[in-house]
């Protein structure tokens, strides 16, 4: 097999070292004899030989290292004293290897190699390791006789006499340690004749043969130190930087020859770019190469039948990338065998081949490589991951349903997730998918999982090329430029400052709508807390659509610049545990830019959705509500049957475990930020078909003044936007304000503050009147609004506070209302058909029977100019509309005066 | 191997000697030194990009012939209190392994050849700065020189 001559190939670029290591070292030992650490090293030189050569089976070389190594040990042990001879010895036991390396190299194997040891080597070692059986039995020998050459003969008596010539070449005189260092004409066999050697070569014929003809094979490759590559590389860098500096002065300059003489750079250098890129790279062989012995211990173990098989071996990655990617592998590969290969006669049963396979393969595919393990194993039955993941509480009943197959397989990567029911020793220790996940994302990038039940599993992993030199946007925030990774780019979105809906808000949260999906959106600014000024009121906002693993989500960003190649530089110890950075790189411009870790910003983004921070008074202003556009946030109680409510009325959403929900006299509660939040199940209330039993469900929580009450639904769907009037016709439950058709199904919009005041009246009834103070008494309110929506939702706080509504759709209206019925106060709209707000008022402002009359402005425009226009207009209060708790305010001030 | 062997004789070398050359500065009027061998060059004031939510005393990354080095708000490290780094701050470079970071300080004095018998350890009644970043303290003719334990200022 191949690769088996690749494991030789590295034994012998190693071993070559090491020899080199010993020449080296072994002098240096006999110059300072006392030099422990020296000596340790030549130790652990000829240990490590000794395991590689006995791990691939040359038991001949491995004898030769084996003698020395116990000849060492006894120096270590004091038992024998540095001299002259034992350096020889050892200079002659590394010549030997030399030998045996050579013939390695040329044959595969050490068979031919020298069968015994030269003489005075043996003799030494006889002394160290008596029970040699293929030493010469000269053990009484005397140390001083052993480098006669009487005894060199005498021991090649002993051997078998056909291979005497040879070490004859071999025996080198022990005096001459200088020549063994070096031996230019004696004691060489070249790799190609060896196998020859024994039966041809007449005896003691000595050839003289070029030193350098014997130099092995693995020379022409050699080792660098990862360091100084690392250290080209980034010389490379910024090389390429100079270049772009240069590039850019020569478009301004007309002097052919400086043209000629910098498009020359521009090209050397590409070139050099991509040569000092290829020195980094190794094949992937080099890991799957040891995925044939893995699986196989793993099939043994498990009592399964696997045959691996490997492709693409020879695509070539980033040594660091081919590190950072083996363990992943391993525990996938682990995993398809454990969970995904059958066993034999269940294999057998299903006809298919009892032997198992599964296929590693690896390519490269634009700009990246694909890694695929492929298995013809049971494959993932996806129901079957959907009820793990409900057992586990990692999705509710909805989503389960809701859920497609492709997406149910990749719940495998979610933390806490182990399918295997039986934990076994190779894979399901608790050490999960997710950690794979991490790991290649890490290296920036992404696995997938495909299934077909009883066909088998793909899992897909696609990384970067390389980390040192990425493609990049060049993005600006509070005037400070950011880099970010284009692997993790899926597209630009840039929405002007028209656009509808634009940017929505829950709570505190930023959402945008992408094609019919949620992306949380955060803001760069915001999360660095960059101090610079925004741009206010930008006349466009850049949204940067990011991904990673299957995840997305939008990075507000000031400007969006080009695209640039950027030298990766890793940030140092006191910035590396900042999580939004990935590292820095320089600039064309030689300034310093920040790479943004997008992993890093996703975890911010998920806590976007995650935790729907409270929004303040000042964000509640924000909101933007369109008279004609409402958003809704979609829900569902019971899988048939949708609801919505108007997003802007939601304080916050929150997700809650049923086991924590208590019961206090009629209420259920829940604990909620120190707090008791009372839950309402709108099934007892309204006519809806009861929910299943869910361990874990959404809380919709409202606030009312001071008071917190939640709605409990079994799945928050969406939040949408719609410009659709709501059918208010054939109502027939209080509590709701009417229907409309969102994706196609008939929903019914909640009418949140009716029902919050029929299970908590307490919260509504006028202090004043829990006291005895004063009297309720019924004020009249006018409602314009040309909005059915917005009328039907600000007459339900109306009425839910005492006040008696009567609602007309615009001015004009409303002026005829005004002339045949009594009112208290007006709340109109600004902007409408016919007779708009500030028309209105004027109008009541100039009539002699009702100008006294208070008049409430409540509009989507409540900017200081719109609500200057409108006080100028009459108007006595201007209030952002749907902001309830103002409102109530408002008018109860406007109630005690009128009183 | 060979790197211990020259190592070694590097240190007895240096344990023969008992002066040692120190590169000095100041932060407004506190004057320090710390152990040449630390010091890879001094640089006038460079342009430096911020880096948002790191610690106080990281001012920012400066471009150093390519290499990116972070530049430390020395006061703000010893102190707690940040400086006023302004055009006429200087950098001292410092090579910590591979690790290269820029010493903030106000201003370079000379090099001082001084004996490392005259040290003094750091008085404990020392309250204002963390003692763990002093190796000792030499009483000069007319003020003291704090002497940097750059490895503990630089962890």
């Amino acid at each position: 097999m191949d690769f088996a001559a690749e494991f030789i190939q590295s034994f012998l670029e190693e071993a070559q070292e090491s020899i080199e290591l010993l020449d080296r070292e072994l002098v240096h030992l006999e110059e300072t004899p006392d030099d422990k650490t020296i000596l340790d090293e030549i130790f652990r030189v000829f240990h490590t030989l000794k395991g590689n050569a006995g791990m691939l089976g040359f038991q001949r070389l491995e004898k030769v290292a084996h003698v020395t190594e116990e000849v060492l040990t006894e120096i270590r042990n004091g038992k024998r004293h540095i001299d002259e001879d034992l350096i020889t010895f050892l200079l002659e036991a590394t010549d030997l290897l030399k030998e045996f390396l050579i013939i390695i190299e040329a044959d595969g194997s050490d068979a031919e190699g020298p069968t015994k040891l030269p003489s005075p080597l043996a003799s030494i070692a006889s002394e160290a390791a008596p029970s040699e059986s293929q030493q010469p039995k000269k053990q009484a020998v005397a140390r001083a006789e052993t480098r006669s050459n009487a005894q060199v003969d005498q021991s090649q008596d002993e051997g078998e006499s056909g291979k005497d010539s040879q070490h004859n070449e071999h025996t080198i005189p022990a005096k001459q340690p200088e020549n063994i260092s070096a031996p230019a004409d004696k004691g060489s066999i070249s790799g190609e004749e060896s196998p020859a050697l024994d039966a041809k070569r007449p005896h003691g014929e000595h050839e003289p043969v070029d030193r350098n003809a014997h130099r092995l094979k693995a020379d022409s490759a050699i080792r660098v130190d990862v360091t100084l590559l690392d250290n080209l590389m980034n010389m490379v860098g910024e090389l390429v930087l100079a270049r772009n500096q240069i590039i850019q002065f020569a478009s301004k300059e007309e002097n052919p020859a400086y043209l000629t003489a910098a498009q020359r750079l521009n090209v050397v250098t590409s070139e050099l770019q991509e040569g000092i890129m290829k020195t980094r790279m190794q094949p992937i062989g080099n890991v799957f190469n040891r995925f044939p012995r893995v699986v196989r211990d793993i099939a043994k173990s498990l009592n399964k039948k696997v045959t691996l098989k490997l492709d693409g071996e020879e695509t070539e990655l980033d040594k660091t990338i081919i590190e950072a990617i083996r363990d992943p592998l391993v525990h996938l590969i682990r995993n398809s065998i454990d969970h995904g290969i059958e066993p034999p006669d269940q294999r057998k049963a299903l006809g298919k081949d009892p032997r198992g396979q599964v296929l590693l393969r690896a390519y490269h595919e634009g700009g990246q490589v694909i890694i695929e393990i492929i298995d013809d194993g049971a494959g993932i039955n996806s129901e079957h991951i959907r009820q793990k993941a409900l057992e586990k509480g990692l999705i509710t009943q909805q989503q389960a349903q809701s859920m497609n197959d492709r997406d149910a397989l990749q719940l495998i990567f979610q933390p806490g997730f182990s399918t295997k029911e039986q934990v076994t020793a190779i894979s399901g220790r608790g050490v999960g998918m997710d950690v794979v996940k991490t790991d290649i994302e890490k290296i920036g990038g992404t696995v997938e999982i495909h299934s077909e039940v009883s066909h088998g599993t793909t899992i897909t992993i696609k990384i970067p090329l390389t980390l040192a030199i990425i493609p990049a946007l060049i993005v600006t925030s509070g005037q400070q430029r950011f880099a970010i990774p284009q692997v993790n780019l899926i597209e630009l979105v840039c929405l002007d400052s028209e656009d509808n809906p634009g940017i929505e808000k829950l709570g505190d949260a930023e959402i945008y709508r992408l094609r019919g999906h949620l992306l949380p959106l955060i803001r760069l600014s915001k999360v660095l807390q960059l101090s610079g000024r925004q741009l206010e009121k930008a006349a466009s906002t850049n949204i940067v659509v990011l991904s990673t693993g299957g995840w997305q989500f939008g990075l507000i960003v000031d400007q969006i610049h080009d695209t640039e190649e950027i030298v990766v530089k890793p940030l140092g110890k006191h910035l590396k545990n900042i999580d939004c950075f990935a590292g820095a790189s320089v600039m064309g411009d030689g300034k310093v830019a920040l790479i943004l870790d997008v992993v890093g910003l996703s975890k911010i983004a998920k806590l976007v959705l995650d935790d729907v921070a409270e929004h303040s008074e000042t964000e509640q202003v924000a909101l933007t509500f369109d008279d004609n556009v409402h958003s809704l946030l979609l829900f569902r109680i019971h899988p048939d049957s949708q609801f919505a409510i108007p997003s802007s009325l939601v304080s916050r959403l929150e997700t809650c475990s049923a086991n924590h929900v208590q019961h206090t006299g009629k209420h259920e509660v829940i604990q909620y930020r120190d707090r008791i939040l009372p839950l309402i199940r709108l099934e007892t209330i309204l006519p809806i078909e009861s929910p299943l039993t869910l361990e874990v469900f959404s809380v919709v929580v409202f606030q009312i003044e001071d008071h917190i009450v939640g709605f409990v639904v079994a799945e928050i769907l969406d939040i949408f936007t719609t410009d659709q009037k709501i059918d208010a016709s054939g109502i027939e439950y209080d509590g709701v304000l009417g229907t409309c058709i969102i994706h196609g199904k008939v929903t019914q919009v909640i009418d949140v503050y009716k029902i919050i005041s029929n299970q908590f009246p307490e919260w509504f009834i006028k202090k004043e009147v829990l006291y005895g103070l004063t009297e309720p008494e019924e004020k009249r309110i006018l409602l314009v609004d040309d909005s059915p929506f917005i009328r039907s939702i600000e007459r339900s706080y109306l009425e839910s506070e005492g006040y008696s509504v009567i609602e007309a759709q615009d001015g004009q209206e409303a002026l005829d209302l005004l002339n045949t019925h009594p009112f208290d106060i007006i709340v109109t709209d600004i902007d409408m058909p016919r007779m708009n707000g500030l028309e209105l008022v004027r109008a009541i402002r100039n009539s002699d029977r009702y100008s006294n009359i208070p008049v409430v402005a409540v509009s989507s425009l409540a900017e200081p100019e719109n609500i200057a226009e409108g006080k100028k207009a009459g108007m006595d209060a201007y209030l952002q509309k749907l902001s309830r708790d103002e409102l109530i305010m408002t008018l109860k001030n406007f109630g005690q005066q009128l009183s | 191997m060979q790197s211990t062997v020259i190592q070694k004789h590097f240190q007895n070398r240096r344990s023969n000697e008992s002066t040692k050359p120190f590169a000095t500065f100041y932060l407004q009027n506190e004057f320090f030194g710390i152990d040449v061998e630390w010091v890879q060059e001094i640089l006038k004031y460079q342009e430096m990009t911020p880096v948002p939510l790191a610690p106080e005393y990281v001012c920012g990354l400066i471009n150093l012939r390519g290499q990116i080095v972070m530049a430390m708000d020395l006061k703000a490290r010893l102190h707690g209190k940040p400086n006023h780094i302004n055009a006429s701050s200087m950098n001292l470079i410092v090579k910590d392994g591979d690790e290269i970071i820029s010493l903030l300080v106000d201003d370079i004095g000379d090099v001082l050849e001084l004996d490392e018998n005259d040290m003094h350890p750091v008085p404990l009644t020392m309250t204002s700065m963390n003692t763990e970043y002093f190796d000792g303290v030499y009483r000069l003719e007319n003020q003291l020189l704090l002497i940097l334990n750059v490895k503990n200022v630089l962890s």
